[in-house]
């Protein structure tokens, strides 16, 4: 049954690439506001989760809703999510200008688009709240990795999504973009009440924003206080031993095995 | 109609229409299916010879198949995209060339129906009227579909899994435009030739891109300096008694010198 108050409701979910289980009786239910972290190794069904999510997988068994639709079937959740994939996913020498990829935030199917000036207002809107200030006419192919992160993040949120899905963001990010990235969630989690759903396998840079931490490697272990997360969990998860950095001091420190 | 006007038309038609459809290949990478689809047609023209029958639907059944044929060996399965398009490749265009010897040797130089040539290099003096017609309507057909839906189409291919993520059908947009590359490369064999109407689809974009980062502006400028050569390189073959596909190939190959030497966009 699924709860009204749930913005992504997933139940016992199970999915499978042929023979392979990719997603082994998963289950997590998010209400607004909510900011989960998923970690695990490359191979553990993050990024299937979230194509799951999205609709461009079908369960196996087992049943995922957004905003109480199943995405599959439906296509009235589309502009209540956004979705920023790792800029290394589109193609790298198209040419558009940093404006063209926002503006693209606001094609929708089915959704009529809004008039060139509310385009021009929004899209700019967009990018500025994303740190991007240069010329927006800059061709994609001369953006460095950072700014074109940003720029996909920016076309998410045109749409002003209630729901904000990203997929390894900081893939190929420096160290000061994904501290910004990290920034502006969690300011418009507070601002707007935004619920952000982030998969990394970069351990490093979630846990201090997030207020639910999840593990997954097939199968999904699932922390409501991220700040219990132990080096055991990690171990479990990524299947090898594992080192923790702690944020929660002025002087980062890490706990590391006995060697 | 006088022939030199006929052939012109024809020659601007298609033009037209590679030059527009270059930018899809371009940037959705289907250069080598383009070299695929349009080498494997000879089996179909092969074979039109053979039993004289109409050249157009078996060309165009055959670039069809081999986009199909792509499409079920890579499905499921670790084999490349372009080793399965290089098998289909070879093995249409070894079909086409066995029916077409079949053909020669029965009937010698009296081959009804036409020659091989005229489709592998293409002759402007076969473009008949109703070619014309064929090549009118795609062209209209392309614009208008282009017009219409040229923000998603945007999105496809910069971006195919933020296209299904927006709810765009991403599957029956790729097969449409296979099927679009496959009519355009077998009305477009009679000016070009199946062997060179590949460059004809890469060329113009991949010159454009030299001068603009723009992707509207791209497109156009790809559907005018694909319209040039295809007029320039038909006046020239038809001033000193040329074949029109090579002549111009030549006039797209030099116009991407030309770009890339000095365009304003150095991307």
């Amino acid at each position: 049954m699924t709860n009204p108050a749930s913005i992504l409701e997933v139940s016992h979910l199970t999915f499978r690439y042929g023979q392979q289980t990719a997603l082994d009786d998963v289950s997590l239910a998010l209400q607004r506001g909510h900011f989960l972290g998923i970690i695990g190794p490359n191979g553990g069904g993050k990024s299937t989760l979230l194509r799951l999510a999205l609709g461009l997988e079908t369960p196996a068994s087992g049943s995922i809703t957004l905003f109480g639709e199943t995405p599959t079937r439906t296509h009235g959740w589309r502009k209540r999510v956004g979705f920023v994939p790792q800029y290394q996913s589109v193609a790298p020498r198209f040419p558009v200008s940093a404006f063209d990829v926002t503006a693209m935030g606001l094609l929708v199917r089915g959704i009529p688009e809004p008039q060139a000036e509310e385009t021009r207002v929004r899209v700019q809107g967009a990018l500025s709240r994303v740190g991007i200030d240069a010329p927006s006419d800059k061709p994609w192919w001369s953006l460095s990795g950072g700014q074109k992160q940003r720029v996909l993040l920016a076309r998410a949120m045109v749409n002003e999504p209630e729901l904000l899905l990203l997929d390894e963001p900081t893939v190929g990010v420096d160290a000061r973009g994904n501290d910004l990235l990290l920034t502006w969630l969690d300011l418009w989690r507070k601002e707007r009440q935004l619920t952000v759903v982030l998969v990394t396998h970069d351990t490093g840079i979630i846990a201090p924003i997030c207020d639910r931490l999840a593990c997954l490697n097939i199968h999904l272990h699932f922390h409501d206080h991220p700040e219990k997360l132990s080096g055991d969990d990690l171990e479990k998860t990524y299947g090898c031993p594992a080192e923790m950095l702690f944020h929660d001091s002025s002087m980062p420190h890490r706990v590391v095995h006995k060697h | 109609m006088t022939e030199l006007w006929l052939s012109l038309l024809a020659s601007a038609f298609v033009g037209l229409i590679c030059g527009l459809q270059s930018f899809v290949v371009v940037h959705r990478r289907l250069s080598f299916m383009s070299h695929g689809a349009s080498h494997g047609m000879v089996a179909g023209v092969g074979l039109a010879l053979l039993m004289h029958w109409p050249v157009f639907p078996l060309a165009l059944l055959s670039a069809l198949l081999i986009s199909l044929g792509v499409g079920w060996m890579t499905r499921k399965s670790s084999l490349a995209e372009d080793s399965a398009i290089g098998i289909m490749l070879s093995a249409f265009l070894a079909i086409g060339l066995l029916l077409a010897g079949v053909h020669g040797h029965a009937h010698g130089d009296d081959c009804g129906g036409g020659h091989l040539d005229e489709y592998l290099i293409g002759s402007l003096e076969t473009v008949a009227a109703y070619d014309l017609y064929f090549l009118a309507a795609l062209c209209v057909l392309c614009v208008t579909l282009l017009w219409v839906y040229w923000r998603p189409l945007r999105l496809f291919l910069f971006d195919p899994e933020g296209a299904r993520v927006a709810g765009y059908p991403v599957e029956f947009i790729r097969m449409t435009l296979l099927t679009a590359l496959a009519l355009t490369i077998a009305l477009s064999m009679k000016v070009v030739g199946v062997l060179l109407v590949g460059a004809f689809l890469v060329i113009p974009a991949s010159a454009a891109g030299f001068w603009s980062a723009k992707s509207s502006r791209v497109m156009i400028l790809a559907a005018v300096f694909s319209l040039f050569a295809a007029l320039a390189g038909s006046l020239l073959s038809s001033a000193f008694h040329n074949p029109a596909g090579p002549t111009i190939v030549l006039a797209l190959v030099a116009l991407f010198l030309v770009s890339r030497i000095i365009g304003t966009e150095k991307a």
